[in-house]
């Protein structure tokens, strides 16, 4: 129980963290700190396997694949500490929102600790085997379901990160360019003073 | 393991699968193509679900339950994403967009609406629902060179994955409270869990669930999201997302909320009562004032999931049969308007509600289809929209909720409003100078007619549909 509420607090700290973290890179790290110790909350619940599978997969290989991307897209850029806050008063109705669900769970708990029964676990309960007997059992749908949405992922990210590229190489059927060329034309001649408005391109 | 079940999910998922495959290797002009394979995936898998047997157990390690509900919906979503197929061809073609991709996300999003219809376990319904989504966030950013269609993603990415969030809090609770995730263990322990000392947990599990799905189905106060997203999506993908999108999202609420939690109805359903009324009026008031007929559109679909709300608010059979019977008649009337505006816009990008002055004129055809569409939205006799709105003040009535029945009829009334004014532009305005005739491509035109089939078939014989939705409503309340 205590080991549990240590854990589960760090846990709730790292993913405050993550949320508050100004850097990108500290909200990775954070991160990192919240799926392991969501890791130690697997091991002591007697599912050793995810908790290994957690701490391999996303501490690892996922959290890495993370700070690549925001190597490639934005780690240099520095956060402007004096930005406003774009969601104006979304800290208390989170801190609002979050102390209610605490009581009521915390409630619920107290009332629920005294006739608390564990069940007894089957034998080989979160080992390699019994994980895998419940992916390719009963969870068999929901596992192929979840892989045609990573697929559906993939495909999105290929349909939208290339889909301009192509339109640019594709020769255009239309001149499509013609409206926004003269109204481009105009707003530099107004901010050229030595050419007149209708000067007209060189 | 017998995969027999589903088998339409494996066929619809292959067809995409393999239009992801074949897409590098096919020319810009035999696309298509993609469209016949995509268009034959579907039919088969209307046919293989149309094989299936009726029984109501569990398959597939308890995760999937084929009765007449599952089958409907299946059919439900697969003639919507045929219907959607046909109305994009042209679309997507003449942006010079990748039409294979495109149709491959649609088959995902099927799936994964398919797979949420079939379910009978929270699990396998929330991986269904995430799968629709993710697809559905892909598709409304399809056209990325728009800025409106990157808005309409961006929105609809963040907002649904925040209700993504709460729905899945919403059934961690639930199961924390019954140990259970199939939704037939639920009806019982959430019963029993209330007179456990557990009832503020269930309250706040059910409010979370409610609405997160509310979230999905866009109702008012939920509904911030969705004009923005519908108005700035590809054509063809807001029809998509009003129709598969929305029908999905009540999937999920007559099975987790109605079956699921069925035994506290007397607890939720004054608040679904509450939402119903609250979201046809907002829907259809701020409609008034649009002028981007796909904008106001997007607030009529939000009416029309206030008034499917009705038939859920009640609790009864009738109105969980009332409300599948407006779904049926709702899928119609959306795709019947959006065949003809994706048809306009195929050349012409102009979505404003004077962009269709003198359609009488210019094309009569899709005119008198659009104007049919209105009267369907509004509850004219001879439409579906008109048995689907008797049906649920029925129901209403039936209920003890009489004063919803109020709120169907005074919001009706109030929706002529702006339904008139596109009807009146429409007909009486005089043609722009430069307007023309508007060519439709025989894809255009085969969704327009079925559509039209659908909404006027449903207002003269509804008979075999509402028998059709008696019966697939049969085992949602217990």
């Amino acid at each position: 129980m205590i080991s549990f509420a240590l854990i589960g607090a760090a846990a709730v700290a790292a993913a405050i963290g993550v949320v508050t973290a100004r850097h990108p890179v500290h909200s990775v790290l954070w991160l990192i700190v919240h799926l392991c110790s969501l890791a130690v909350l697997y091991m002591t619940l007697h599912a050793p396997f995810l908790g290994l599978v957690q701490v391999l997969l996303y501490a690892g290989a996922v959290m890495v694949l993370f700070l690549f991307v925001l190597g490639l897209l934005s780690a240099r850029t520095r956060p402007d500490p004096a930005e406003p806050e774009p969601l104006t008063g979304q800290l208390g109705w989170t801190i609002g929102a979050g102390v209610v669900i605490a009581a009521v769970l915390l409630l619920a708990a107290g009332a629920g600790a005294a006739g608390a029964n564990p069940h007894a676990l089957p034998a080989g309960f979160g080992g390699v085997s019994a994980f895998g007997q419940a992916l390719f059992g009963p969870y068999l749908l929901p596992f192929e379901a979840t892989a045609l949405a990573l697929l559906t992922a993939i495909v999105g990210v290929v349909a939208l990160s290339t889909g301009h590229d192509e339109a640019m190489r594709r020769p255009p059927t239309e001149p499509e360019a013609e409206p926004e060329g003269p109204a481009l034309d105009v707003s530099h001649a107004a901010m050229d003073p030595r050419r007149g408005v209708g000067g007209g391109r060189d | 393991m017998n995969f027999g079940a589903v088998w339409p999910e494996i066929v619809v998922s292959g067809v995409g699968t393999l239009l992801v495959a074949l897409d590098p290797f096919v020319s810009a002009a035999r696309q298509r193509w993609f469209g016949y394979v995509c268009l034959a995936g579907l039919l088969l898998a209307g046919l293989l679900t149309l094989g299936e047997p009726v029984g109501g157990g569990s398959v597939l390690g308890g995760m999937v339950t084929l009765d007449g509900f599952s089958m409907l919906f299946r059919l439900i979503f697969l003639a919507a994403a045929a219907l959607v197929v046909l109305l994009s061809l042209d679309f997507i073609l003449q942006r010079g967009k990748d039409l294979g991709e495109f149709l491959s996300l649609l088959c995902f999003a099927t799936t994964g609406a398919m797979v949420m219809a079939i379910s009978r376990d929270v699990v396998s319904l929330y991986v269904g629902l995430e799968l629709l989504s993710i697809s559905s966030y892909v598709l409304a950013a399809f056209l990325r060179d728009e800025s409106g269609s990157h808005e309409a993603g961006l929105k609809y990415l963040l907002n649904g994955a925040l209700a993504s969030a709460i729905l899945l809090f919403g059934l961690s609770l639930t199961y924390g409270l019954t140990g259970q995730t199939s939704i037939p263990a639920l009806t019982h322990g959430l019963a029993s869990a209330l007179h456990t000392g557990y009832a503020p947990v269930v309250w706040l599990a059910v409010g979370m669930v409610l609405a997160a799905l509310a979230f999905k189905i866009a109702a008012a106060p939920f509904h911030l999201w969705a004009p923005d997203a519908y108005e700035g999506a590809p054509t063809p993908v807001t029809g998509y997302l009003m129709v598969v999108a929305e029908t999905a999202g009540f999937v999920a609420l007559l099975r987790i909320v109605d079956t699921g939690m069925g035994p506290l109805a007397a607890h939720w359903g004054p608040w679904l009562a509450g939402l119903a009324i609250f979201t046809m009026t907002v829907g259809n008031v701020t409609a008034l004032w649009q002028r981007n007929i796909k904008r106001m559109l997007a607030y009529s679909s939000i009416a029309q999931v206030g008034y499917v709300l009705v038939g859920l608010a009640v609790a009864t059979p009738g109105g969980v049969s009332a409300a599948i019977f407006y779904l049926v008649a709702y899928l119609f009337t959306t795709l019947g308007a959006f065949a003809v505006i994706a048809a306009l816009s195929v050349r012409d990008p102009g979505d404003a509600i004077t962009d269709y002055a003198g359609l009488g004129r210019r094309s009569p055809a899709l005119a008198v289809v659009l104007t049919v569409c209105l009267a369907s939205y509004v509850g004219i006799p001879a439409t579906a929209g008109f048995m689907g709105k008797l049906a649920l003040i029925g129901a209403a009535v039936h209920g003890g909720m009489a004063w919803l029945a109020v709120g169907i009829a005074v919001n009706s009334a109030i929706s002529i409003g702006y339904y008139w004014t596109v009807a009146r532009t429409m007909w009486v305005d005089p043609a722009p100078a430069d307007g023309g005739a508007v060519a439709v491509s025989p894809a255009g035109a085969t969704s327009v007619a079925l559509t039209l089939v659908g909404v006027v078939f449903l207002g003269i014989l509804p008979q075999a549909f509402f028998w059709l939705s008696h019966w697939a409503g049969a085992g949602i309340l217990r």
